[in-house]
């Protein structure tokens, strides 16, 4: 596989400053994602999904612990070859409209040849029609904003797929296309990760899985596993790290 | 090869746009002083430029406010492909730049308008004062991009603070004067604070007291020079330490 990105993270801890008091989110959390797999995290809110996905992507220093994306520290990774990460707090620039952000989009991700067939794959995937593609995306109602950030992360087919409660504010139909395009992501041949707290979703899409709690994580029960997994399985594991 | 689809006069136009709130508020400031002058006649006139010149410290305040995006939105959006992160933060502040020297311009340009109207003859050129206004809004956005890359969201009453002590440490005249041939703290004053004095002697070049000019505009680009330099130090940290 010629773009092949291996994820992997070892002891990985983490901590913010609230309040002048120091919070431990992550405290030794170890994963691997390989190429060609879809990888979720779970757990319960607060249970440092997101700062596990900001540290896998470059966006936040862990105070320990060694993380590398195809040998490479993230940010350095992302600097090179980019990334595809859907952020949960997703914020579009003020007055920027969604063909201005898909288009900048392209204009960075693609080489100038590849731009105009880049911004095109990018608009068919956001699904977004004429009218809605010249509204400023911050008027957007959220699920077209996640479908446009969703697109954004994915132009350029980046070797490395990181999204953040992506089925968040997505209705049926979208929530199908997401799982389409984490599918082709996978199929091409890309490392997939995603942290979700929705349990059927992340049933329905992971090869594997990781169980944040503690601040560590451990696998969890997958649809790909021997023997497989069940739905009930992965709620009983997500409800024995809640107690 | 195929051009960009956001080409630079959209992403220009977007920066404007994103401030047109600010520019409108300043449209009815100035608006406001310009009506005033229009019925009171010459007898406001240095009001009149006072507030041309107030409104030209402000235009910039106003756009320097853009640059917080990069913690808000841009950040997350295009950091993520592979760029140069410096590279795009300093293509943010030629734009940031160009928005308010050209809305500097265009108040000056209205101010100037409107007293010609009411009956002023002007001594010089009517506009001259419009090239250290656009100089200072330069200078001003290059200050906003060094404390935004910084502080993000706080960079714009950073400068504010920073541009407020600037005068208040100007107006201390007699300490300057004091210190100005020799102390080192003057030294140090002199080379943290906005350069007013250099402004100062681009002014009296355009009113034909002085014969130096390009030692004031090489010291503002200078100061630029600095302040950008500031800024890029604080992206390149930020890149490799980044919080939530």
């Amino acid at each position: 596989m010629p773009g092949a990105v291996r994820v992997r993270a070892e002891e990985i801890g983490a901590s913010y400053w609230r309040m002048f008091r120091r919070r431990t989110v992550l405290n030794g959390v170890s994963l691997t994602v390989e190429p060609g797999e879809i990888v979720a995290v779970a757990g319960p809110n607060g249970a440092g999904k997101t700062t596990l996905l900001r540290v896998l992507v470059g966006l936040k220093k862990p105070d320990r612990g060694r993380c590398a994306i195809a040998g490479q520290p993230p940010g350095a990774y992302r600097r090179q070859r980019g990334c595809g990460y859907l952020s949960e707090s997703l914020v579009f620039p003020r007055a920027w409209t969604c063909r201005d952000i898909l288009g900048r989009s392209a204009d960075v991700a693609a080489s100038p040849v590849e731009r105009a067939a880049v911004f095109e794959r990018s608009v068919s995937r956001s699904g977004l029609d004429a009218a809605t593609l010249d509204k400023p995306a911050r008027h957007c109602s959220k699920g077209t904003r996640r479908r446009l950030g969703l697109a954004h992360a994915l132009a350029g087919e980046p070797d490395l797929v990181v999204l953040d409660e992506p089925f968040s504010g997505l209705d049926a139909q979208a929530r199908a296309a997401l799982r389409e395009e984490a599918r082709a992501a996978r199929d091409r041949g890309a490392a997939v990760l995603f942290a979700s707290h929705e349990t059927a979703e992340v049933h329905r899409l992971a090869d594997r899985v990781y169980i944040l709690e503690d601040g560590r994580a451990r696998p969890g029960p997958a649809p790909s596993i021997d023997p497989p997994g069940s739905l009930a399985d992965l709620e009983a594991e997500l409800l024995r790290g809640a107690e | 090869m195929s051009a960009r689809l956001v080409p630079a006069p959209r992403l220009i136009t977007l920066v404007a746009r994103e401030n047109l709130a600010g520019f409108a508020a300043l449209a009815v400031l100035a608006g406001g002083l310009y009506g005033l002058y229009a019925f009171a006649g010459d007898g406001i006139g240095d009001w009149m430029d006072a507030g041309a010149t107030l409104v030209a410290a402000l235009v910039p305040l106003v756009v320097v406010g853009s640059f917080a995006q990069k913690t808000a939105g841009e950040d997350a959006l295009w950091l993520q492909k592979p760029v140069d992160p410096l590279r795009l933060h300093l293509a943010r502040f030629f734009h940031v730049s160009f928005v308010a020297v050209v809305a500097t311009v265009l108040f000056r340009c209205a101010a100037t308008a409107i007293r010609l109207a009411a009956g002023w003859e002007p001594e010089g050129r009517a506009l001259q004062p419009v090239v250290v206004e656009a100089a200072t809004a330069f200078v001003v956005v290059a200050v906003g991009f060094g404390m935004s890359c910084w502080w993000g969201d706080r960079g714009r009453w950073t400068t504010a603070a920073y541009l407020a002590f600037s005068v208040v440490a100007l107006l201390q005249i007699d300490f300057l004067r004091a210190e100005a041939n020799g102390g080192p703290l003057a030294q140090v004053v002199r080379a943290v604070l906005f350069p007013f004095g250099a402004r100062r002697e681009i002014v009296e070049f355009l009113n034909g007291r002085s014969d130096a000019v390009w030692q004031p505009f090489g010291w503002l680009l200078a100061y630029v020079v600095a302040w950008l330099a500031v800024g890029l130090a604080g992206i390149r940290l930020r890149e490799e330490n980044r919080t939530k």
